[in-house]
């Protein structure tokens, strides 16, 4: 039996993990049309609680398979038309459900998300991040646009279909997610709050060190795939974003020059210029150029920073 | 633990012969263990197996085949994975070999003998597969070792990033393309013993066969696509004890046609690195040259050890199979 929304948490075993669990039971959705399930990855077992008794709720054990591995594994498991996919010291707003709901029916996107409350370790409010990106956001994603997995819903069929989270990747792998959905499918955005994550360097368990170079050989394959340039390029709806396109098969070619892999490279270049050739008047906006020389900020961010600010002016 | 055998089932009657055949191997208790990733959708029928202390059963939502040994590798303990299907069995004394090669090998991945049967259970024919060390180009020559015979180390597993997804795969051929990405950094090793019965052919299988000449091509152009994959495709023809030359063709010749396959879908780049690595490993045969085998290698199609005993066998067992 189909029901609307299964909630994945992977744990370290992390005592966080029942706000997290209660969060999710706590929504106003009705209760037989959503489930969670903890997928224990600490390597032993969770400390009895009494969340563990709800009917909505499923632990499974795995072996220390780091948080991809974990996922996917949930997600095998899920019955719902959507995965949610939270971690063990983030929460649900309580009316995340119900403005994801609200969502799923009037768009046919397959990855629908929220807006999120950053908060720090003692859960203070830092800043709030509004993407603001809908449809095919293919190019924006390639530039390092993401959205954080606690706020996102994603159609179960589409995760299953693309293969799920990369076990090869740890750290960048919500990124890697989204890339791949937005090869064939599109985004929608609701502007409520939906989830709070925490911000912090410490305490987390995405390995940073080997985040730069899986990274980069997952972004090569995507770039690699049949259709990427015509996706990339219907996705450009400004000069800036044309700049953009160019910028991501540029590094790419300097990437693929460093790794000894030649043909490859003559390949990126080729499209870095028919990119260019394809900008067409935009060559001449300062727009274009911005974006092929300008590294990746995070413009959520930015405009999460702007608004804290101005806020904190306006109080004063 | 040293070994976790992982039975993914669509709930065939024949699950529990599977099942005991791998709780009756005369084997430690506390060193093995059975993962049962239920894939049907619904329950599986009372056994008496399911009561047994070194089985657990697991439920997954309809995923398919490949997810459904993922997910059971990730709650698998055993230092080895055994993939077992659940119309398949296993013959007495096979934990056992397997146990005794790995105490002689450092392989990641130990492959035995293999019995296939037709749905009667009669036998068509037994396959003794040689390969070991580094095999690379064997296993891209669609040479295949079956997961039922053969364990794998679950560190090595687990680096791959486990069984590819049928749909990456055009429906199917994840086994073979398993073998071909362990073995890109990793060696096999072979057990010259009958490990395993597999039931074979079409009917009744949830493989698609009709199409498996497009999987194998998918999943060689994903492992061609892989960091250090050329290098390996000749060091693995260096490397078998006979009929160098012909593996050296055999490298050429899977190169040469993705180079012709990458063309024609517009992917030039890939061509051209394709192209220029087939004349490169064609000057470094060196010798090779001079004999017919290799240019035989190059110019016609591989015949795998088991297509051969399949057509010597006289049986046909894949009548749905696009033969092109």
């Amino acid at each position: 039996m189909e029901i609307f929304i299964t909630t994945v948490i992977p744990t370290i075993g992390r005592s966080s993990v029942k706000q997290a669990v209660e969060s999710v039971l706590a929504q106003s959705l009705p209760r037989g049309e959503f489930e969670v399930i903890v997928v224990n990855d600490s390597g032993s077992s969770l400390l009895e609680a009494a969340w563990q008794k709800s009917e909505q709720v499923k632990v499974i054990n795995t072996n220390k398979r780091e948080r991809s591995v974990a996922r996917n594994t949930g997600a095998t498991m899920a019955r719902g038309k959507y995965l949610h996919f939270l971690d063990d010291d983030d929460w649900l707003a309580p009316d995340a459900y119900q403005h994801l709901w609200e969502l799923s029916q009037v768009s046919p996107a397959k990855w629908l998300y929220g807006m999120t409350q950053l908060v720090d370790r003692q859960h203070h409010p830092l800043i709030q991040l509004r993407h603001n990106l809908h449809g095919n956001c293919f190019v924006q994603a390639m530039s390092g646009e993401w959205i954080p997995l606690q706020a996102s819903w994603i159609e179960r069929e589409t995760f299953m279909r693309i293969g799920g989270f990369n076990p090869l990747l740890a750290g960048p792998e919500d990124i890697d997610l989204l890339r791949r959905l937005l090869l064939e499918e599109e985004i929608a955005e609701t502007p409520n709050i939906v989830a709070h994550v925490i911000m912090a360097g410490e305490g987390s368990t995405t390995n940073y060190a080997r985040h730069p170079r899986s990274s980069r050989w997952a972004r090569e394959a995507i770039l690699e795939t049949t259709g990427a340039y015509n996706r990339i390029v219907s996705s450009a709806v400004n000069s800036f974003w044309h700049g953009r396109i160019s910028r991501v098969y540029l590094t790419s070619t300097m990437w693929n020059l460093q790794h000894w892999r030649p043909f490859t490279a003559m390949g990126r270049m080729l499209f870095f210029i028919v990119a260019m050739l394809h900008g067409g008047t935009d060559l001449f906006t300062k727009d274009f150029w911005q974006a092929v020389v300008k590294p990746y900020a995070s413009i959520a961010f930015e405009k999460g920073h702007g608004d804290a600010k101005r806020k904190k002016q306006l109080e004063l | 633990m040293f070994i976790s055998t992982i039975i993914p089932t669509i709930g065939r009657s024949t699950l529990s012969r599977a099942v005991y055949s791998v709780l009756q191997q005369e084997f430690p208790q506390e060193e093995c263990e059975v993962v049962v990733v239920n894939d049907s959708g619904g329950d599986l029928p009372a056994e008496e197996w399911q009561q047994h202390a070194n089985v657990r059963i697991i439920a997954t939502n309809r995923v398919n085949r490949s997810l459904a040994r993922n997910m059971g590798a990730s709650i698998a303990t055993g230092r080895y994975f055994h993939f077992l299907d659940d119309d398949d069995w296993m013959l007495p004394g096979a934990f056992e070999a397997f146990w005794e090669t790995t105490r002689n090998s450092s392989a990641a991945w130990i492959h035995g003998a293999f019995r296939m049967v037709d749905n009667a259970g009669e036998r068509i024919v037994d396959v003794f597969p040689e390969e070991k060390g580094n095999c690379y180009v064997n296993l891209i020559s669609w040479e295949w070792l079956p997961l039922q015979a053969s364990i794998v180390e679950a560190r090595v597993f687990h680096k791959v990033g486990g069984f590819a997804t049928l749909e990456s795969l055009k429906g199917g051929f994840e086994d073979i393309d398993l073998t071909r990405h362990i073995a890109l950094n990793d060696d096999f090793m072979n057990v010259s013993k009958l490990l395993a019965v597999i039931r074979s052919g079409d009917q009744g299988s949830t493989t698609n066969y009709a199409d498996i000449f497009i999987q194998n091509r998918q999943s060689r152009e994903r492992n061609l696509n892989m960091q250090g994959s050329y290098r390996r495709l000749f060091s693995s023809a260096r490397a078998n004890d006979t009929r160098q030359g012909y593996w050296y063709g055999k490298a050429v010749h899977y190169l040469l046609a993705s180079a012709v396959i990458n063309f024609q879908s517009g992917r030039y780049s890939v061509s051209t690195s394709r192209m220029f690595h087939a004349i490169a490993g064609t000057i470094a045969a060196g010798q090779h040259l001079l004999q017919t085998d290799f240019w035989n290698a190059v110019t016609k199609p591989h015949y795998s050890r088991v297509r051969r005993a399949l057509e010597s066998s006289g049986k046909v067992l894949y009548q749905n199979t696009r033969w092109s």
